[in-house]
């Protein structure tokens, strides 16, 4: 039986590996560096969103800005690590318009934007670092 | 015609799929908060395409954490392997 299992084992394993599925296997591992920072932007996102309605504010966005882009820029240098690299410029994305609006446009902001952005920024990266968090070791 | 759409996101709140659902309770939410006028148009608007990427984000998420799955139990296979061998 046990001959049969590694019989079996093998036989996948070298399929697997022979074809294009190889692709597929081939990713970006867990990597301490870029959990830390997925979990900053996180962090920053929390703390932020208590400043809404502050002068205080705008350096809590000029943080998140930074965390978030040091994020994407670090998992852009990693090689196969494609969905984190869409995740986190996904993410910048949404974190643009908060920085635009609080230190570009220096716009009148409402207390329910705030609110909102902060909350949706600190939900997806909440999801980037479960999801990050789980990469194989 | 924003009306229609409030019905129509109703409808998909109380869908069975979850991802659905919650995705069209976020709609109406910041629909209902732009008519009450707690959010500006250009506000409203950015918060509802901040919708869509974060369905990209979930989307990335997903299939990450389905190839992390796969690659570990791959590794498992072939620690087992070794083990028997």
């Amino acid at each position: 039986m046990k001959r049969l299992y590694v019989a079996f084992l093998l036989l996948l394993v070298t399929t697997l590996q022979g074809c294009a599925t190889l692709d597929y296997f081939d990713m970006a591992r867990f990597d301490n560096n870029e959990y830390l920072l997925a979990v900053q932007v996180r962090t920053q996102a929390n703390l932020g969103a208590r400043k809404c309605g502050t002068p205080e504010v705008n350096d809590e966005v000029s943080k998140l800005w930074g965390d978030t882009l040091n994020l994407k820029n670090y998992a852009e240098s990693i090689p196969n690590n494609e969905e984190t690299i869409t995740m986190s410029s996904e993410l910048l994305e949404i974190v643009r318009g908060l920085d635009q609006r609080y230190n570009i446009d220096k716009k009148d902001v409402s207390m329910t934007y705030c609110t909102n952005k902060f909350g949706n920024i600190e939900k997806n990266a909440t999801i980037i670092t479960n999801v990050v968090g789980k990469k194989p070791r | 015609m924003i009306d229609n759409a409030v019905k129509e996101l109703e409808e998909w709140v109380s869908n069975n799929n979850t991802d659905l659902a919650d995705w069209a309770a976020d709609a109406k939410n910041l629909t209902e908060q732009f008519k009450s006028g707690a959010l500006s148009e250009d506000e409203y608007k950015e918060l509802m395409e901040d919708l869509k990427r974060s369905e990209k984000i979930s989307q990335a998420a997903d299939d990450l954490a389905v190839r992390s799955r796969a690659n570990e139990l791959l590794d498992n296979l072939i620690i087992a392997a070794g083990a028997v061998l």
